[in-house]
């Protein structure tokens, strides 16, 4: 286990340390891509350019950075940024890729799942596609995801509510599959 | 729906993506990133010395009081008919010394913060 974020992050505050911070791109890389390949539905290509982004913007603000939320938290604020204004400049490419990296992504083992987890996850609108993520996938607690997305407390555990009973809904064989599964 | 129910429900969804998440090879990403950024400032290591010591402050505040004390007592019309007074002649050098310290030393500190 190497040092912690704070450690890395006082470094790269006092002395502009570069092996710190290559130290927090390395950690925080594949979650941050991850996210912004489900928010670009699939385009690889864009979602590492907003992850590259993202993580240069971290680097030039971090003497602001003062701990009030977690580092973690404040990656994700500045990717959902970086996204939510790529999606303003560029909206219609994004729709039009998404449908066509949609069907290829996750081949692996889960692959029948997340096709059908992604395809249900389509049928919800961004905020809840978001929020839900963000909850399920990322484990943030409401608060977090009330900073991350700049949203009221109250609006965001709506999205989430809605979400995931649409979820339930469209994704009730696989519930059944895994109530079979020994726990 | 009971309490209980939702939470199973939404416990086995959250497993089941937890599950399914994919670790993404870091491939040159993060050295891409380093690429972007600013070349690195070079920063001093010691205190800047621009601020002066504490030593070179009580060396200034000194001098500026003894030249505003010169000032005060040897204002600057008796100071010209002071100079035919050469009795006087010590302590008129004496004021101009230490306004001349105090001169070189703002010069100094002056010269360091530029």
């Amino acid at each position: 286990m190497g040092p912690s974020d704070e450690e890395l992050i006082s470094r790269v505050q006092k002395h502009d340390n570069r092996h710190a911070f290559a130290v927090l791109v390395r950690r925080y890389q594949s979650e941050i891509r991850n996210t912004l390949r489900r928010f670009t539905r699939g385009n690889e290509a864009l979602a590492d350019d907003l992850a590259q982004e993202t993580f240069v913007k971290i680097h030039r603000y971090i003497g602001d950075f003062r701990g009030e939320s977690s580092f973690r938290t404040w990656i994700y604020q500045v990717a959902y940024r970086c996204f939510l204004d790529e999606q303003r400049k560029h909206r219609p490419d994004t729709e039009e890729v998404a449908e066509h990296h949609l069907v290829t992504e996750e081949p692996h083992e889960g692959e029948a799942f997340m096709r059908d987890f992604n395809r249900a996850m389509a049928m919800l609108s961004d905020e809840q596609r978001q929020a839900v993520h963000f909850s399920l996938q990322r484990g943030f607690a409401h608060p977090e995801i009330a900073d991350i997305m700049n949203l009221p407390v109250g609006t965001v555990k709506t999205h989430i509510l809605r979400g995931r009973n649409k979820l339930q809904e469209l994704l009730s064989e696989w519930q059944e599959e895994n109530s079979d599964e020994p726990r | 729906m009971n309490q209980d129910d939702l939470m199973n429900e939404n416990d086995w969804l959250e497993k089941a993506l937890q599950r399914q998440e994919r670790y993404i090879a870091d491939d040159g990403f993060t050295d891409s990133v380093m690429a972007c950024l600013p070349a690195a400032e070079t920063r001093s290591v010691s205190v800047p010395e621009s601020t002066g010591s504490s030593h070179e402050w009580i060396v200034m505040a000194a001098a500026g009081i003894a030249a505003a004390t010169v000032a005060v007592c040897f204002p600057l019309m008796p100071f010209i008919d002071l100079i035919t007074v050469s009795a006087r002649i010590p302590v008129i050098a004496g004021g101009a010394a230490v306004a001349a310290g105090a001169l070189f030393a703002a010069s100094q500190m002056m010269r360091r913060a530029l």
